[in-house]
């Protein structure tokens, strides 16, 4: 974990990276990893608990919807205003093509989440995810 | 064969031009799938998958008595937050059932006594599946709640904190706690419980960490109430005058 130089309007900004094997069994280290940055960076239990909720739908397309060469790697950042994080995940040559996420983890994500993108590049898995600090609609 | 579902505008306009609760019911038939599966997304946290499935169907039932269709957005997109927020209030409303407000910290303050609990009854420390199973709740909340209890450690609260002028994580935690101030004391308590004999650990936790009478703990362990009030009387003493050497016998 490292500290980033603080921002007088922001408050301490926290940004760290955590790699896991792209493998289901291991969202949960993400999960954690999220609500531990979401409690930093002031959010409230609802909204984390949206934020997990949204980690564990774009993991799990990862996870499930392509054949990844190596791990997921998610960078965090949590600062006054929410949390951001940004997955990667390279793809395995020659695998089967992709599946991105389905219609219902869409509609989950614009649910829960404050913004979000999924790209299948054609060597990499990338996705985003913003949870702000303020209310989510999924109460 | 049987007969073609009418298209969902159609339900949706007959149900708000007729309140018919027939055709409310069609139409929240048709999303069974949708609530089964968003139910799903909260399997395996400690709640029976019938009961998860129940609330979301309140959820998408909620969602069709809002729902105009004269919305340009489909149903699910509709539905799905309220769904989403009906299965998490009652994830809510089950874990902190009646005073304990609402937070993250406040699983902590709940672990606590359950580790406490847990502790005496196993006669070792527990695992986080022994605290998930007895809190009704998932090892991931457990382990996030012990986290948020972890924020409070007095010798990281000023870190991060560079500018001399901005208030520190000190300050910005600075909120009245009495539970750690209990916290505090449930540590004294253990090391303190830890030097008396078994069977008078064991009458002391019934009495003051279980609040059991002592009728009720006299019937529970077999012995005579005025013995336990003897052995509770002993407890207390030895107890006191371990933590207070100048005030012998003053109850804790």
């Amino acid at each position: 974990m490292r500290y980033m130089p603080d921002d007088p309007d922001l408050g301490a900004v926290t940004e760290l990276t955590l790699v896991i094997p792209a493998a289901n069994d291991h969202i949960q280290f993400a999960r954690l990893m999220a609500s531990a940055v979401g409690t930093r960076a002031g959010l409230d239990y609802d909204t984390i608990e949206d934020l997990r909720i949204a980690v564990s739908e774009l993991c799990t397309s990862v996870t499930e919807g392509v054949t990844s060469a190596g791990d997921l790697t998610l960078t965090y950042r949590g600062d006054a205003t929410g949390v951001h994080i940004v997955g990667r995940a390279p793809l395995a040559p020659g695998s089967a093509a992709p599946v991105p996420p389905s219609e219902l983890t869409r509609q989950i994500l614009d649910a829960v989440a404050g913004g979000h993108t999924f790209e299948l590049g054609p060597a990499e898995v990338r996705f985003t995810l913003v949870m702000r600090a303020t209310a989510s609609p999924a109460r | 064969m049987s007969e073609a579902e009418p298209p969902e505008s159609e339900l949706f306009a007959a149900y708000r031009a007729t309140g018919d609760k027939k055709v409310r019911n069609r139409l929240v038939e048709r999303y069974s799938g949708f609530a089964v599966a968003l139910a799903r997304r909260f399997d395996h946290r400690g709640v029976p998958m019938e009961d998860l499935v129940q609330v979301a169907f309140i959820g998408v039932l909620n969602a069709v008595e809002r729902y105009d269709s004269d919305r340009e957005v489909n149903f699910t997109t509709y539905a799905t937050p309220t769904v989403l927020g009906e299965i998490k209030r009652y994830f809510r409303d089950k874990t902190w059932a009646v005073k304990v407000p609402r937070g993250v910290k406040d699983l902590h303050v709940r672990v606590a006594p359950v580790v406490d609990e847990l502790h005496h009854l196993l006669g070792r420390s527990p695992t986080i599946t022994e605290i998930a199973d007895r809190l009704d709740s998932s090892e991931d909340d457990v382990l996030e709640a012990m986290e948020a209890g972890a924020a409070y450690r007095p010798d990281s609260t000023d870190a991060g904190n560079q500018h001399k002028d901005g208030p520190g994580l000190a300050d910005r935690l600075s909120f009245p706690d009495k539970d750690l101030d209990l916290a505090d004391t449930r540590v004294t308590v253990r090391a303190l419980m830890a030097q008396l004999p078994q069977r008078e650990r064991t009458i002391i936790y019934m009495r003051y960490f279980k609040d059991l009478t002592q009728a009720e703990i006299s019937e529970r362990i077999g012995v005579s109430q005025v013995h336990i009030s003897r052995l509770l009387r002993q407890a207390l003493d030895r107890l006191g005058r371990t933590t207070m050497p100048n005030q012998a016998g003053r109850p804790l």
